[in-house]
């Protein structure tokens, strides 16, 4: 084949440019690490990387609502515990004022002990969380739950919803419980039900008048016992945000191994390239000025 | 004798320097572009009878021509017309390409965050900071799609501005070949001007890098060119001008169109290929169009599949929850061709069919006809309004509608910058649901409970005065069914059977689920959740939206939806790359194959240089020869 002057020129150039783009593109994804620079190198890849970035971003989401939710429990659950130990308090008063050892004068000095028991009792129960939300009183955060009508007669204000906290896309727990149902929902010896509050009221009461309660120790057994199924419950949703914090995140960690197997650069490959790459480079520019000198009028 | 042997020697002479002369001239335009290096044909002049046989009578020039392959040429012009085009179509759309995967422009990542936020007011529901931050994420996202959709809008407004300067840049190459065409035709001699024939085959090459052209060679040397379907850009020493119109539906669309010498304009954009102008248009109709229109249609899916969850909560006033975002309206175009004066109107109807499609409304013969533009199917309407299979539908909102009239819907074009929030405070962000439910648990004997429930409707909930039920929907338990004793309407005297832990959902506007063993008697109510401003049932119902299949007819997610986008953008984007480099390399070939032939040689031209000079220089000494011979004959005479 006949070769013009210009088509020499031309071909060590392009050789030259040709061999400069690859390099820069290798250069480039060596620089951010990653292998996709644009969708074009690698459409469906893409899509993919867009998918799994949006999982990933959604997982750590759930991981907050995990350690927002264990939080709340949490302290709930001492909320609770510190109302079992005040409970537990007034059913040893309780059992003391049953002793046919104590006049009516040893049980009005009781009385005193147990007011302050049923103060504290209904301060637990109008706990607040950190955010200043009341604890126990369902939907109506800023409802206090608890309010003193006098007489002993202590009315719910709250309702008897639980507000659940999503810690998977398919898994939602309950955050809260209902202070309707640890503290009023109690089924009472004499029948019907009662909340603590009017129990420990009316113990007072009859301390006060030096009298004893029938049926107190059974019915403080009850309340306790509702505690404490409560913070069993609270104690198995803690578990299980954390075996489900642990699934999460070994998701998380799949899900990132894939999406740097799509999306990552093989640095090896890629370093390899850029070898070859500037091998070629070189070659090329070598062999342009060695037939650039190359003329007959060199000779005239 | 001698006057034939000086005679033929003055042949010599004058040929070779016309050799050496041509020789030069090649070696000048060794870098000139289009260049044919030139040839001289040396032919023996007739013979001189002499007696016993013929006498040669010296050398003259037959001709000087350039070696030149008129299909050569023509396929350089064709490649160079698809390259162009490929590289233009390539450039164009790697802006987009690169705009949408970008982590801090494309809309993934302030998807992602509008809801990473939305799960932290679900944590927190009474939070003001956390409303706070969603209510700024959800600004950001709005910009976001308003950002996106300017920059598209601008790459429009440059393929417009690119379209009119490359129809100037044609007129003008055209305007130059007529007149080369009449230097051509007009030149004296029987061989063309060589150089004005490379100048001519240049400027057809500089306009296939436009534009695609076909080319017809004329008798008296002119050369008519066509473009697009057979339309005459140069006839002979005449050029037809591409004039920029505008397009019927749209003023900022630029089009083109010309007079081919009858008086009238035909529009012509539409048979334009391949060069840039082909390039400008496919990008800017095609690929543009679609990511625009799939923009918009995934904003206006978005927000309105985001409304109607949020319509059925409660916000932190204790309000029915109004609408998050205002729903981007749906374009529709008149033509300004229309007799008639009626506007069309599109309404949404089912967001989850919406795409970036665009449709041709036609009005004949007393009938609509809806043609979708992008895959060609039709629907036909007897009247309007009419409800489409493609998410929308039709009225007619002023004026009167008149025969041939034609309108151009594209549902999606606005969406991404007619996105904005509805709502105007963090107070009105609906996080919990309109009612809560409670069993009678104090005065219940049997053990059933009510799950918290949601509402599927706020059809029979009054807005005000509040709260929404005027008083508690109490459901009664006799012992097989469920009696809702009092309540308001329409919800007063329903019943259903009860069955423990299914969903109940026959209280209309309402689900909710009763498990447990309740006793004849047990009481359970439905009552407005007022004061209850830390219930996030609406918020996760709304969280959840993202990982529902909302969007392409319930097969796509959010996420879904724009990936389908972005990977649609790329494959062209990938396709136009590997075409680029594939017609690059056709069109070096066809460069090499004429140059091949055409091109100037150095060294073979310096090798000519050598032997036309010594060709000369042989001649000269023929003269001299002739010299002595003439001296030597007076030198007889004289002696």
């Amino acid at each position: 084949m006949r070769i013009s002057t210009q088509m020499i020129q031309r071909f060590a150039v392009n050789g030259i440019l040709d061999r400069q783009t690859d390099l820069s593109k290798t250069q480039q994804q060596l620089a951010t690490g990653q292998r996709i620079l644009t969708p074009a190198d690698d459409p469906s890849g893409t899509t993919q990387v867009l998918a799994l970035k949006a999982q990933i971003s959604q997982n750590d989401q759930y991981s907050t609502n995990i350690g927002r939710l264990k939080s709340r429990l949490e302290g709930e659950e001492s909320v609770l515990g510190a109302t079992g130990d005040v409970l537990m308090r007034v059913r040893e008063l309780a059992v003391q004022s049953q002793n046919t050892t104590y006049n009516a004068q040893a049980r009005k000095d009781l009385a005193a002990e147990v007011w302050q028991l049923l103060d504290e009792t209904v301060n637990l129960a109008n706990s607040k969380d950190g955010n200043g939300e009341y604890l126990f009183s369902g939907y109506q955060a800023d409802t206090q739950p608890f309010v003193d009508g006098g007489a002993g007669n202590y009315t719910y204000q709250g309702d008897q919803s639980q507000r659940s906290i999503q810690i998977s896309a398919t898994r939602s727990i309950q955050s809260s419980d209902s202070g309707s149902d640890i503290f009023e929902n109690l089924d009472v010896a004499a029948g019907g039900k009662q909340n603590i509050f009017k129990t420990i009221y009316d113990f007072a009461t009859n301390l006060d008048a030096g009298t004893t309660t029938p049926n107190i120790t059974t019915d403080l057994d009850t309340a306790m016992n509702k505690v404490f199924t409560t913070r069993a419950s609270i104690g198995a949703r803690i578990n299980a945000a954390d075996s489900q914090d642990q699934v999460n995140q070994q998701f998380a960690v799949q899900t990132k191994s894939v999406l740097s197997s799509v999306e990552d650069l093989d640095y090896a490959k890629a370093v390899g390239d850029l070898n070859l790459q500037l091998a070629g480079l070189q070659a090329a520019q070598q062999a342009f000025t060695k037939i650039q000198n190359l003329s007959l009028f060199n000779y005239l | 004798m001698a006057s034939g042997i000086l005679g033929i020697g003055v042949s010599g002479l004058l040929a070779y320097q016309r050799a050496l002369q041509t020789t030069s001239h090649n070696i000048s335009n060794a870098n000139t572009a289009g260049y044919s290096r030139q040839r001289v044909d040396l032919g023996a002049n007739t013979p001189q009878f002499a007696g016993g046989g013929y006498l040669g009578n010296g050398v003259s020039v037959k001709s000087v021509g350039r070696v030149y392959d008129g299909f050569l040429a023509s396929q350089v012009n064709s490649y160079t017309s698809s390259s162009s085009y490929a590289s233009t179509y390539s450039d164009n759309v790697s802006y987009i390409d690169g705009m949408l995967a970008d982590p801090d422009v494309g809309m993934g990542s302030a998807m992602q965050r509008f809801f990473s936020d939305l799960q932290s007011v679900a944590n927190d529901p009474s939070s003001s900071a956390a409303r706070q931050s969603f209510f700024t994420q959800s600004q950001t996202m709005i910009d976001r799609y308003a950002y996106n959709y300017q920059r598209l809008e601008d790459l429009r407004s440059q393929a417009n501005e690119q379209i009119s300067s490359v129809t100037s840049e044609i007129n003008s190459l055209a305007q130059s070949i007529a007149a080369i065409n009449r230097d051509i035709t007009l030149s004296p001699g029987t061989t063309p001007p060589s150089d004005l024939l490379d100048t001519r085959d240049r400027l057809l090459t500089e306009l296939s890098d436009k534009v695609s052209i076909t080319t017809v060679n004329q008798d008296n040397g002119s050369v008519n060119v066509f473009i697009g379907k057979g339309q005459t850009l140069v006839r002979d020493y005449d050029s037809y001008d591409m004039q920029i119109t505008r397009n019927e539906y749209d003023v900022r669309q630029y089009e083109i169109s010309i007079d081919a010498g009858t008086g009238s304009l035909h529009e012509i954009s539409s048979q334009i290929s391949g060069g840039k102008l082909g390039a400008l248009f496919d990008f800017r109709d095609q690929v543009l169009t679609n990511t625009q229109d799939s923009l918009g249609a995934l904003a206006i899916g978005f927000s309105d599949t985001f409304n109607t969850q949020h319509k059925l909560g409660q916000d932190l006033n204790g309000n029915l929850g109004k609408g998050f975002f205002n729903v981007p309206g749906l374009e529709v175009r008149s033509s300004n061709a229309n007799a008639g004066t009626a506007t069309v109107a599109a309404t949404l109807s089912d967001s989850s069919q919406l795409n970036g499609d665009e449709y041709k409304l036609l009005y004949s013969g007393g009938s609509y006809t809806l043609t979708n533009m992008t895959d060609g199917t039709t629907e036909t309407f007897a009247g309007l309004p009419a409800t489409t299979t493609h998410g929308f539908s039709l009225s007619i909102s002023a004026g009167a509608i008149s025969n041939g009239d034609s309108f151009l819907v594209r549902p999606g074009r606005r969406g991404a910058t007619d996105l904005n929030m509805n709502i105007n405070s963090v107070d009105e962000i609906a996080v919990a649901a309109p009612v809560r439910t409670s069993a009678d648990i104090l005065n219940n004997t049997g053990n059933a409970t009510i799950s918290p429930g949601v509402v599927t409707g706020t059809g029979n909930f009054q807005a005000s005065p509040l709260p929404p039920l005027s008083a508690d929907i109490v459901m009664q338990y006799d012992g097989t069914n469920m009696n809702v004793i009092s309540g308001p309407a329409p919800w007063n005297g329903m019943s259903f059977a009860y069955s423990d832990g299914t969903e109940v959902t026959a209280l209309t506007d309402l689900k909710f689920t009763i498990s447990g063993t309740p006793a004849a008697g047990d009481q359970f109510s439905i009552s407005s959740n007022t004061n209850g401003v830390g219930d996030n049932r609406n918020a996760l119902q709304l969280s959840d939206l993202q990982n529902q299949s909302l969007l392409s007819g319930g097969t796509a997610s959010y996420t879904d939806f724009y990936g389908n986008l972005v990977a649609d953008v790329g494959v062209v984007a990938k396709q136009a790359q590997l075409t680029q480099s594939s017609q690059q390399g056709l069109l070096d070939q066809a460069i090499n194959t004429r140059d091949s032939l055409s091109g100037v040689n150095l060294d073979e031209e310096a090798a000519n240089l050598v032997k036309f000079q010594q060709a000369y220089q042989a001649a000269s000494q023929v003269i001299v020869t002739s010299n002595n011979m003439f001296q030597s004959l007076l030198s007889i005479l004289g002696g």
